[in-house]
């Protein structure tokens, strides 16, 4: 009968880097404003998934196309 | 075969994990004979728990995955609990293979009790500003539900599992039903003063964690203490004092007599009757024998997480459902959600240094989300909250090092801002 194996394509977009920048703005701000010094920021580059808290995979009960 | 009254139960639900245990629970005690079906092994409260009470000079590697296995296994090597101390309660990579056409870290724990053994014991509640999000931005589909709608359910919730915080009054985080909360530290407080003086609708508070502060009746019939702040949750817990899915199963199936637990039951498809138009069982790949059965039942709850929940829908074909189960509209197994854990911001303080490092703590400080919550202030769609671990900095510091976690270095403070979650 053949066995399936699961296909991953998964990735970060636009808004993902764009929130990212945003992040390290305002933490840096906050950090400052504490009086807190070294301050630094990283960016793991981690995949997908890694964060164990994926959802969702499909559209509830509707027949709705969603925007690609 | 439906005939077979071994085969036939009132209820079915896929997947011994957090949801599923709680989908088994709730079934089970509204009296309705229900089959939980694991496709891990059977995982017993203590006698399951091999590291639990081991001290650091104890484990052969002292605490460090062993090279042979770490090179085999880079997806599940890279969780941070994948440590010598829990690495029996993940999944290797070996052990389910899946083609990755762009790289996804799954991580996964197959046994009975599922992730909910190792899991990080965050449970903060969602408010409005949450389910609306897709209808106000203009992304994905609306929720069908809102607040109000899940907002009983939660209290039931954290009744059930004991859940420490403080009511903090936040409509961007509703508050709970909650046990004491931990103290912040002396670094945490002086944060959260700071933020508190120069922002308006910024706010640093004590995460909500399952973790028992305080007896109640409920957690005497669980045989539950109260947490030790041994900080190796992740071992499994003999004092049941985090919420851990596995220690209920037992009791459960003596209280009610309702449940039969079927761990090594990869679930295959399920089974849609043309006739009956509606789904009426599911095929069972036994996994240590590799035999199939099929069991009925008039419900069936799949909880078997994400993707494999996705997997089995998508396997389950018949002639009504030509490409998985209620995929009608082609969406099934698309438009993943997940968070963005990339980012991180670390500083020092210097301060508080006549202040002495005592105790441990099992969660952190936390800053509850507050960019594109009330209105659009960003060219970018939503954002998440963080956590908040601030730290003296260690000197010395592994994971199953357990009581001696913190040697720390006398003179530094470290402030580790969590990361922007999508």
């Amino acid at each position: 009968m053949g066995h399936s194996v699961a296909k991953s394509n998964i990735d970060y977009d636009d808004n993902d880097e764009k929130m990212i920048q945003d992040y390290f703005e305002q933490l840096t701000d906050m950090f400052e404003k504490a009086g807190f010094t070294d301050i630094k920021t990283s960016d793991s580059k981690q995949a997908p998934g890694l964060d164990i808290h994926e959802m969702g995979a499909y559209a509830w009960a509707t027949t709705q196309k969603l925007p690609s | 075969m439906p005939n077979n009254k071994d085969h036939q139960f009132d209820a079915i639900v896929i997947g011994a994990g957090m949801s599923g245990g709680y989908a088994a629970k709730e079934l089970c005690d509204n009296g309705l004979k229900t089959l939980l079906l694991e496709r891990g092994r059977d995982v017993k409260h203590i006698a399951d728990y091999p590291t639990t009470n081991m001290q650091p000079w104890e484990f052969k590697h002292r605490g460090r995955i062993p090279y042979a296995v770490e090179k085999e296994n880079p997806v599940i090597s890279r969780c941070y609990a994948f440590k010598e101390d829990a690495m029996h309660f993940f999944t290797k990579d070996t052990e389910h293979p899946y083609v990755q056409e762009k790289p996804f870290d799954w991580i996964r724990g197959y046994q009975v009790g599922g992730k909910s053994i190792m899991w990080a014991r965050q449970v903060q509640r969602w408010s409005d500003y949450d389910f609306e999000g897709p209808a106000r931005d203009g992304f994905a589909v609306d929720w069908p539900i809102r607040y109000k709608d899940l907002e009983k359910w939660y209290t039931a919730v954290e009744q059930f599992i004991g859940v420490s915080g403080n009511k903090d009054g936040l409509p961007e985080l509703p508050d709970g039903d909650f046990l004491k909360a931990w103290e912040l530290n002396c670094v945490e407080k002086h944060f959260q003063e700071s933020v508190k003086a120069n922002y308006d609708k910024r706010h640093v508070i004590y995460a909500r964690c399952a973790h028992l502060t305080e007896d109640r009746e409920i957690f005497k019939k669980q045989g539950r203490v109260l947490c030790q702040s041994r900080v190796i949750c992740q071992r499994g817990c003999p004092f049941r004092r985090l919420f851990q899915r596995q220690f209920n199963f037992d009791s459960l199936a003596e209280r009610t007599g309702n449940l039969t637990l079927r761990p090594h039951s990869v679930v295959h498809s399920i089974i849609f009757d043309e006739k009956e138009n509606k789904a009426t069982g599911v095929r069972v790949i036994d996994a240590n024998t590799k035999e199939m059965t099929e069991y009925f039942s008039k419900i069936i709850f799949v909880n078997a997480a994400t993707f494999n929940t996705n997997l089995i829908l998508l396997n389950s074909i018949s002639d009504r459902f030509l490409y998985g189960l209620g995929n009608e509209n082609g969406l099934l197994g698309k438009y993943v959600a997940f968070h963005n854990y990339r980012a991180r911001v670390s500083a020092q303080y210097n301060g508080h240094q006549e202040m002495k490092t005592e105790g441990r703590r099992p969660t952190s400080a936390y800053i509850p989300r507050f960019r594109n919550v009330f209105q659009q202030e960003t060219d970018f769609l939503r954002v998440m909250p963080q956590g908040l671990p601030l730290q003296r900095c260690p000197t010395q510091r592994c994971r199953s090092w357990g009581g001696i976690d913190e040697i720390y270095c006398p003179q530094k403070t470290m402030a580790l801002g969590g990361s922007v979650r999508t």
